[in-house]
């Protein structure tokens, strides 16, 4: 650092108005002295009751504008067409929110610490989460698909199709005799 | 341990000044700077069973004083902000009395004014670093950053007072 | 005196085009790029413990990448793309600590401003491309191809920075030992 910019701020150390009042600091010693004892029962209230309630709300929220119950098993079973779209924005969301933390975390230089960390694992758990919900989703689509399923009854639909076949063997039969007649 | 936790009056007895000298130069009013001061020692009285380390408690206080003086700083400017534009008109500031137009060339009030043109961040930086005197480490835990940015910022932000001042080479 | 910085950069070009293939993926095999990562640390100026877990670090994935390619080369993939975003996401850890080694070697030095710089935005891109390419698979197929390639981007971007940081590092590296041997003169 330069010696004139010690200078510099020497000055601004000096200015007039730097102390504050007498008056205000006795003030606000008395008001922190009064106001020592209410701290904690202040403190509890407000988490009590403000964390269930915004997680109430928030899952009150989520049921109506979905009608999805929470189980992962029931969001990888969406196949309307709408509840598709709902998909798509979830999971852009998710990504956009993700992205943003790990671009806020770096740009603002807050790499000192458990959040460096933080968008290590979260990076790391939504790739486990997008693998896991993929494969889910792989299975679920393949249960729709008649061919592939194990609970397809072959031999009823084998006899069905013998009883159809030897249905129309023996009407050819009657109409090949009419004919010679 | 719960008798290791300062009294909050011993704090302030302590660190009043400190956190209003830099509430004030952050801010540049007397008014505001009262206003962070008496917010940041509510807020640390609330906070103080947290308080983890005693040996980090001036760290902690100004960590405090910072998000403080942050929001109150932001709050009062959008408040202008508004009355400014309800009134159609911008407000008119006080007209500066012959005594006080003698003073606006003191050296101080030129380097304040530079100070309060650049962005928040850089001016929380100068003032721990060079009106504070607090180390680069103390000044991370203070914005929570790590020590390299400390150092990077910090002479990008005095680069760009010195040229707000005209001492740019 | 061999430039470290050399290594990094080729170390870099070595697996950072393995991973985006191009449709090539046997020709810059990733194990060398881990090798040159690990001889490129081994010539930084440090004896700090960094120095020695990036390079363990580096031997580590150097070995892990040389079953995948292997594997490749034999016509079959461990776990298919899973391992290839597995070993993706362990470099990103891995350049984590090339980072903080960089940034302790640079500490008050010139370079320590655009060190830091290079490191936020490599950082910040590589994770972010790397959970664009994990949520891309849960994407419709129309839209799948042009998620990836987004992420693709951003791994490109921070990689160019990474180079360009080694670059400059490669420059002010030559400019010190030319200085000495003139002093030596």
């Amino acid at each position: 650092m330069e010696e004139r910019d010690y200078d510099l701020f020497d000055a601004l150390k000096k200015r007039p108005d730097k102390e504050p009042d007498v008056d205000f600091s006795n003030e606000i010693r008395q008001k922190l002295q009064k106001t020592h004892l209410k701290k904690t029962t202040r403190f509890s209230i407000a988490t009590i009751l403000t964390v269930p309630v915004t997680l109430a709300v928030l899952l009150f929220v989520f049921m109506i504008g979905t009608g999805q119950s929470f189980e992962l098993k029931n969001a990888a079973q969406l196949t309307t067409e709408w509840e598709k779209d709902l998909t798509i924005i979830v999971c852009i969301f998710l990504m956009l929110a993700l992205s943003s933390f790990i671009l806020f975390v770096y740009f603002k230089g807050l790499t000192k610490g458990r959040l460096v960390y933080m968008t290590f694992s979260l990076s790391f758990f939504a790739w486990i989460g997008n693998l896991v919900y993929a494969e889910h989703r792989n299975i679920d689509e393949t249960i729709v698909q008649p061919s592939y399923s194990e609970s397809y009854d072959y031999k009823s639909k084998r006899d069905n199709i013998d009883e159809i076949q030897q249905k129309q063997d023996s009407y050819l039969m009657k109409t090949n005799e009419g004919g010679i007649k | 341990m719960h008798q290791d936790i300062p009294k909050i009056e011993h704090l302030y007895d302590c660190y009043h000044r400190d956190v209003y000298h830099f509430a004030l130069y952050y801010t540049n009013s007397k008014q505001e700077a009262e206003d962070i001061t008496q917010e940041t020692f509510f807020k640390a009285m609330k906070q103080l069973d947290k308080l983890k380390d005693n040996d980090k408690v001036k760290t902690w206080l100004f960590s405090i004083a910072r998000n403080t003086a942050v929001d109150i700083h932001r709050r009062q400017k959008i408040k202008r902000l508004i009355t400014e534009k309800l009134s159609w008109q911008p407000v008119l500031k006080e007209v500066p009395k012959p005594l006080e137009i003698v003073e606006k060339n003191e050296q101080w009030q030129t380097v304040q004014e530079a100070l309060m043109t650049l962005k928040s961040h850089d001016r929380i930086i100068i003032i721990c670093r060079m009106l504070k005197d607090y180390t680069i480490q103390e000044t991370a835990v203070i914005l929570g950053i790590s020590e390299v940015k400390v150092r990077v910022d910090f002479h990008r932000a005095m680069a760009r007072l010195r040229k707000k001042v005209g001492r740019d080479d | 005196m061999k430039n470290p910085y050399e290594y990094l950069l080729s170390g870099m070009g070595f697996v950072f085009i393995d991973l985006n293939a191009f449709g090539l993926p046997d020709i810059l095999p990733d194990f060398i790029g881990y090798l040159l990562f690990a001889y490129g640390i081994h010539l930084l100026p440090s004896f700090h413990n960094l120095k020695r877990w990036s390079k363990n670090f580096a031997i580590i994935l150097m070995i892990m990448s040389f079953f995948v390619e292997l594997y490749q080369w034999l016509g079959y993939q461990i776990l298919g793309e899973i391992g290839v975003q597995f070993m993706q996401f362990l470099f990103i850890v891995f350049m984590y600590w090339v980072f903080q080694l960089l940034l302790h070697i640079h500490n008050n030095k010139p370079l320590e401003a655009k060190t830091f710089k290079t490191y936020q935005k490599f950082m910040a891109f590589m994770l972010c491309g790397f959970v664009i390419q994990a949520f891309s698979i849960n994407f419709d197929a129309s839209m799948r191809g042009n998620v990836h390639f987004i992420g693709s981007l951003f791994q490109l971007l921070s990689s160019l920075l990474f180079i360009n940081l080694c670059r400059t590092c490669n420059e002010y590296f030559k400019k010190i030992k030319e200085n000495k041997v003139h002093s030596l003169e």
